[in-house]
């Protein structure tokens, strides 16, 4: 395709950030910034210092909790994993973006038809 | 709601912001050792492994930073730091800080004093159900006052056809006593009033009804008296007790809190018959109630048509109704001295503030590098006014609290000696009102004081001060100008406040220095009322006389009694309506209701007037022989002489007083003894005596031999042989339970007396001149600090001028001078504002005019020498500059 990186929007960060939590269950910072690069097929470059912030925003509104514990390789980190709140948060929001896409791509249908 | 939570997080998180950087930090170092581990797995060296890491996490220190703004709330934070930082700088300079906290201090605290006044005394409504319904209404006496009663003849037809009332009543307070269940009098106020008294007064009732037509002599108990003499009594409607010496029918219990119109302990229903004479009995309240949409002019409107119908005084001038909102009656004339007040506590706020703006100034001016090097260091403008607000801040926030504190102090001790005489201020309490005027006067100030001075002082020219060496942006003529005008206004508005304080301190003195007519010293009061006997007139009058004088005599021999007399109402005593007026004719004038002339009629011993140290102007006084046997005699006063006898002898003529007996009032008969048709002879003449107030001139008054016209009602007067003659007291008052245990007295030391008189006129100037001494200090402070910093800015300039061949008295007189200027700008304008509020104060004034020229020319001259002084010091620092020294710091 030869699309540049492009920047990360914070607001679908946040939803990359609840989607991958519900597949891959608790994980930490570094290693969701990366699932989050792999997911997006290497098309995005994620800023990891947008991504800290948007984990404390998600954390204070309580869509996920985060803990210490130890990574895979025997290092101490910070885990974070989704709750409840977060799980219907996803729900709700995917419902939301299917219905964005219903739509948008009812106007470029019409686009092409006529 | 997530968003809720979110910030309630951020909240908390302002006060562990220390812990929370070092859990993040520790959170990216381990990411930040994943992300090499991952990097040097990939087959990169462990520098570049690092170097990649970092550059993919985008600058640590951004991420620390983004990071801790979204923990927590940036702005508190930033807003803390401001103020620990503030409160540093504030401690390092003690003079600047305490000057400014107490200046600010005594502005917010004499206008927080003030407006709880306002606010117990005005703003605060009247206890009874929607009261702005209620008016009063008087009449315009004959001296052009609207201070005159109203009479049952001006009241019934607004009960019979009005459109704009709802229920009109009148009614009229007297001292009286009611027995208990345990046969003691307790002494009350009793209110007798008409029927719609409680129409006008919407029923405040607890239980019980008010007064309906059918009833005899019926009576509403206040809930105090229920509650204190009857303990509550469930039965008491209905059942019948012994007022004032006379049965009446309990028909309702008032709620708690209703007292009108004066702590009254009962309301007793009267009826007054439709008749000649009774048409002229108008020394009586009147109240009305407005229908629900009417408003006072309607009122009026009714009452001038009514005026014009009822036709004129009996006396010949104009009947006029006057009617007003019951709130302002209550209050009168009390509400034009607050209202001054309250323009001088302002006006010292704006003394304050305009001194706390100086001083911010030169504060600024003292601070010029410090802010210019903050700018270089990246602050912008805003952040630091910001800073500088919040200085500003913290100074106003210790200073409305000090303030707040000062003005509970200054209402103790006013409280202290004594509010008596003053209405609504026995409830001065700082209330939710006063405590958000307090802050909202400092919020205001704060923001008035601060803003500009945070302005001006947050621009910091950097370079220019490295080039100059801090001296062009420091002084400079036009910030001089605003200093000088800020000291200007000061002085204006404190020689305003000081002639106002002045004029009120020559019009009380003038005021106290009033000649009473009589001698008030070492005087001790008793007001007592025989009661518990009822009966018709002629029957009683011998055992109320002979309780008198047996009374009179057992007094007189107690130790210390210096002499006694009786008198139906002592001279500036509370309870005008016991001074009752009764028409009188000429010998062969026939009763005309139209043509009736009224005086002011007073009953005494015979030795009254000896004993107030009275000596007659012409004639004899009354006499123990002037008994009810023998011939009718009278004294007048110079006042009645005049205007009835203008020029001619008084003495020897002769007053016919028709019908006394059938206008006591509401037929209760406690006027004892006067017959009808008796010819009076004017035996002598009295000078004139303040009998109402200190201020009003004395009535035409008529004095009659306690004898020959008795009532129930009088007053004791006891002359004692030293002071305090309040001594005497507990004697008295051993003597009259001696001869009568259920006759309560009320006793009252003429000290005291005469200090109620003069309550309001003396709490106006003192307050006054408290500002005005304050405003004094002010400004004097203000000048002084301006010739400082002034000095302190010229130092070269002074120096030159020494090395130049001045003199240091030239240097001293060059300062001195600009001192004066000043002042005499402000004490111009000062002048011109006291002139422009002439009409207003004079309202406040016994005596003296507005633009009296002693206090005109003692205050400017006052504050010109205390600007001279304040000025001097500093000036004297400026000539004992070394040359050589201040030269050589250039």
């Amino acid at each position: 395709m030869g699309r540049k990186p492009t920047d990360v929007w914070q607001g679908t960060l946040a939803l990359m950030v609840l989607k991958v939590l519900e597949t891959m269950g608790p994980i930490h910072g570094y290693g969701l910034g990366r699932r989050i690069e792999q997911t997006s097929g290497d098309r995005l470059t994620l800023n990891y210092g947008t991504l800290y912030p948007t984990l404390l925003k998600l954390e204070q509104e309580g869509y996920i909790a985060g803990d210490w514990g130890v990574s895979e390789s025997n290092r101490k980190a910070r885990f974070y994993k989704l709750t409840r709140a977060g799980r219907k948060r996803l729900e709700q929001v995917a419902r939301e973006w299917d219905q964005t896409i219903d739509i948008v791509s009812r106007f470029f249908a019409s686009d092409q038809a006529s | 709601m997530r968003t809720l939570r979110a910030w309630a997080i951020r909240l908390a998180g302002v006060f562990r912001a220390r812990g929370r950087a070092q859990q993040f930090d520790a959170e990216l170092e381990s990411h930040l050792e994943m992300h090499v581990e991952d990097n040097v797995r990939r087959g990169m060296t462990p520098e570049e492994a690092r170097r990649q890491a970092l550059l993919a996490l985008g600058g640590p220190q951004g991420v620390r930073d983004a990071y801790r703004e979204r923990g927590g709330v940036p702005f508190l934070e930033s807003f803390a730091a401001d103020v620990r930082f503030a409160l540093r700088m504030l401690r390092t300079a003690p003079g600047f800080t305490t000057a400014t906290v107490l200046t600010l201090a005594i502005g917010i605290g004499a206008a927080t004093a003030l407006f709880s006044v306002v606010n117990a005394v005005l703003l605060r409504p009247l206890p009874y159900d929607d009261p702005d319904a209620i008016y009063r209404i008087r009449t315009i006496d004959a001296r052009g006052l609207p201070l005159g009663q109203v009479g049952r003849a001006h009241i019934a037809p607004l009960n019979e056809q009005s459109q704009s009332v709802q229920a009109a009543a009148y009614g009229f307070l007297q001292e009286s006593s009611i027995i208990g269940r345990d046969g003691l009098a307790v002494p009350m106020n009793e209110y007798f009033a008409s029927e719609e008294f409680f129409k006008v007064f919407i029923d405040p009732l607890e239980c019980g009804r008010g007064f309906e037509a059918a009833d005899g002599p019926a009576t509403v108990l206040s809930h105090r008296i229920w509650r204190d003499v009857f303990q509550s009594d469930p039965d008491i409607l209905g059942s019948i007790v012994v007022v004032d010496g006379a049965q009446r029918l309990v028909t309702g219990v008032a709620e708690p809190g209703f007292e009108f119109p004066s702590r009254t302990g009962a309301w007793t229903r009267i009826r007054i018959d439709a008749g000649p004479v009774s048409d002229v009995v108008t020394n009586m309240d009147g109240y009305a109630r407005l229908r629900p949409g009417v408003r006072g002019g309607q009122l009026q409107a009714e009452l001038d048509v009514l005026a014009g119908r009822l036709g004129p005084w009996p006396d010949g001038h104009r009947l006029q109704f006057v009617s007003l909102p019951l709130h302002q009656d209550v209050v009168g004339a009390f509400e034009s001295t607050i209202l001054m007040l309250s323009g001088a506590a302002a006006m010292l706020l704006l003394i304050a503030c305009l001194n706390v703006a100086n001083l911010l100034l030169t504060r600024g001016v003292v601070r010029t590098r410090e802010i210019a090097v903050r700018g270089a260091l990246g602050a912008g403008r805003w952040r630091v006014v910001r800073q500088l607000m919040t200085e500003t801040f913290a100074l106003s926030i210790v200073g409305g609290a000090l303030g707040l504190a000062f003005a509970v102090v200054a209402m103790r001790v006013a409280g202290a000696i004594g509010f008596a005489g003053l209405p609504r201020l026995d409830d001065l309490a700082i209330d939710r009102n006063v405590l958000f005027f307090t802050a909202a006067c400092t919020v205001i100030t704060m923001l008035a004081v601060g803003v500009a001075p945070a302005l001006r002082n947050a621009h910091g020219d950097l370079m220019g001060l490295i080039n100059d060496g801090g001296r062009a942006a420091a002084g400079g003529p036009r910030r001089n100008r605003l200093f000088g005008a800020l000291v200007v206004a000061e002085v204006a508005l404190a020689v305003t406040l000081v002639i106002g304080a002045g004029l009120l301190v020559r019009s009380y003195a003038r005021l106290s220095s009033v000649d009473l007519g009589f001698n008030p010293e070492r005087l001790v009061s008793v007001l007592i009322n025989i009661t518990g006997r009822t009966g018709d007139v002629g029957s009683e009058y011998l055992p109320v006389a002979r309780f008198y004088q047996e009374l009179m005599d057992r007094i007189r021999t107690l130790p210390g009694v210096v002499s006694v007399a009786a008198t139906s109402h002592a001279p500036l005593e509370p309870g005008l309506e016991r001074v009752s007026g009764a028409p009188f004719l000429m010998p062969g004038e026939t009763f005309d209701p139209q043509a009736v002339r009224p005086a002011q009629t007073l009953q005494v011993s015979p030795n009254y007037f000896a004993v107030m140290g009275i000596r007659p102007a012409a004639g004899r006084l009354l006499q123990p022989t002037d008994r009810r046997d023998a011939p009718r005699v009278v004294l007048v006063n110079e006042a009645f002489a005049r205007l009835v006898y203008a020029g001619r002898r008084a003495v020897g003529e002769r007053l016919v007083f028709p019908g006394a007996a059938l206008w006591s009032r509401g037929g209760m008969a406690f006027h004892l003894g006067v017959m009808a048709g008796d010819r009076f002879e004017i035996v002598g003449i009295i000078p004139d005596i303040r009998q109402t107030t200190v201020w009003d001139e004395p009535q035409p008054t008529v004095y009659f031999p306690q004898e020959q016209w008795t009532i129930r009602r009088m007053t004791i007067v006891v002359r004692a042989q030293r002071d305090p003659p309040h001594t005497l007291i507990p004697a008295i008052r051993a003597e009259l339970a001696d001869m009568d245990p259920t006759l309560p007295p009320t006793f009252e030391v003429y000290s005291d007396i005469l200090s109620a008189a003069t309550a309001r006129q003396r709490l106006g100037m003192a307050l006054l001149a408290a500002f005005g001494l304050a405003s004094l200090g002010l400004a004097a402070v203000g000048i002084y600090g301006l010739m400082s910093y002034s000095v302190s800015q010229r130092t070269g300039e002074m120096a030159l001028r020494s090395a130049l061949g001045a003199r240091s008295s030239e240097v001293l007189g060059m300062i001195v001078a600009w001192a004066f200027r000043l002042t005499l700008i402000g004490v111009v304008l000062g002048l011109v504002g006291a002139w422009a509020m002439r009409t207003f104060v004079a309202s406040q004034l016994y005596e003296i005019s507005a633009l009296d020229p002693l206090v005109f020319v003692i205050v400017p001259a006052t504050i010109l020498v205390v600007s001279i002084l304040s000025s001097y010091l500093p000036a004297r620092r400026a000539a004992a500059i070394d040359p050589a020294i201040a030269l050589r710091a250039e």
